[in-house]
């Protein structure tokens, strides 16, 4: 089971899009989120081709929310399938991004 | 010489090997002493736990501790990610449930007192722990719960009837500082079976890669609620590993289940705090 992340920089935002399984195994190719360079202000996630998600690929989302938080970016999850969502909501992700963005 | 030279290099590569084997496996040893030690006896009710690491080690977490009021506080957790990293932080969560249940009233101000504890340095490894943490209280039948980001438990009735319990959610240990974790309460009648587990047996997959879900757990916990807890917990494993077909364990599994029995006493206590 691969992952594949294709991201793509499009002036201020940065648009990430997630296909396979993001757990344990295929983390790693999330590790670029860290160094998003400066004066991006948008990070778009699309998982219309996220197969499955574990505790760890929600730690690298986490990443995302707190590289947002640190440039003062938004973040849109965008496409997310219902599992996804109730998932989000019982661990308590989308209370994190409304913490630290501000945004539901 | 050269020859020589890569002999000696080899033989030093196997004595590291054979040295980090050794204590990953004292590390499996302790982790499983303090994952498998006592279990609380219970006059009337049947309680069990275990937990199956997908590696030598986990990062998945139970555990009991008996209150001076009566109460048993039931807990369990898992870490993010798996093997050492993983076994590490859960041996830090179980040293911040076992001080946190000492001094605090409830579940609700346990998880709120471990997240104070715990949360500076699960940022700062970016990691965290989903734990969902209960009293029970043999004398009333009182079942009190709190959540940090963790599935809720499954009761079903000795008719095999389902109970919806009230949802309650919570941010992850380790998510947010300063959270504050409410609790919710139910009532348990004689034949409850409450099953507390953590995502590796729902999220198991067979050849097809199909995963195991909470509608089989569901199904193979109503068919066998007239068992004993340690039963149900065989059934469910031999389930998993049935429906898995030999495809290699990929997430810890674990496992908390309690059977009400007829009277409701108190608890014989094995490590009771003397307070």
């Amino acid at each position: 089971m691969l992952l594949t992340v294709k991201s793509e920089r499009i002036g201020a935002s940065l648009n990430i899009a997630v296909k396979g399984v993001l757990d344990y195994s295929t983390v790693e190719s999330f590790d670029f989120v860290n160094e998003t360079p400066q004066g991006v202000t948008e990070f778009n996630v699309d998982f219309a081709e996220l197969e499955f998600i574990d505790s760890t690929g929600i730690g690298s989302i986490l990443t995302v929310l707190h590289k947002a938080n640190e440039l003062q970016a938004k973040v849109n999850f965008n496409n997310m399938s219902e599992e996804t969502k109730a998932l989000f909501e019982t661990i308590g992700v989308f209370d994190i991004k409304k913490s630290l963005l501000g945004e539901e | 010489m050269y020859r020589r030279e890569f002999s000696q290099a080899n033989q030093s590569v196997i004595t590291d090997n054979k040295t980090l084997e050794r204590e990953i496996n004292l590390a499996k040893v302790i982790q499983s002493k303090l994952l498998n030690g006592e279990k609380p006896k219970l006059d009337k009710d049947d309680i069990s736990g275990v937990s199956i690491p997908a590696r030598l080690i986990g990062g998945d977490y139970f555990d009991f501790y008996p209150l001076p009021n009566g109460r048993l506080r039931v807990v369990i957790g898992d870490v993010m990610g798996k093997g050492i990293p993983a076994a590490m932080l859960m041996i830090l969560t179980r040293g911040a449930f076992r001080t946190a249940a000492e001094s605090t009233q409830g579940p609700g101000e346990t998880l709120t007192a471990m997240n104070n504890a715990l949360y500076k340095d699960l940022r700062s490894l970016s990691s965290f722990v989903t734990v969902f943490c209960a009293d029970w209280e043999p004398s009333t039948g009182a079942f009190y719960y709190s959540n940090a980001g963790h599935s809720l438990p499954i009761v079903v009735r000795k008719t095999s009837e389902l109970i919806e319990i009230p949802k309650i959610k919570g941010v992850m240990l380790g998510g947010l500082p300063d959270q504050v974790y409410k609790e919710e309460k139910i009532t348990l009648q004689e034949g409850d079976f409450i099953f507390l587990y953590t995502d590796g047996i729902i999220e198991a997959r067979n050849r097809e890669g199909d995963m195991y879900k909470e509608g089989r757990l569901i199904k193979v916990l109503k068919e066998n609620v007239s068992k004993t807890a340690v039963e149900i917990e065989t059934v469910v494993i031999d389930s998993v590993t049935h429906f898995t077909e030999g495809v290699a364990q990929r997430d810890d599994i674990t496992m908390v289940s309690m059977k009400v029995g007829k009277d409701k006493t108190d608890i014989s206590s094995f490590n009771s705090p003397l307070v």
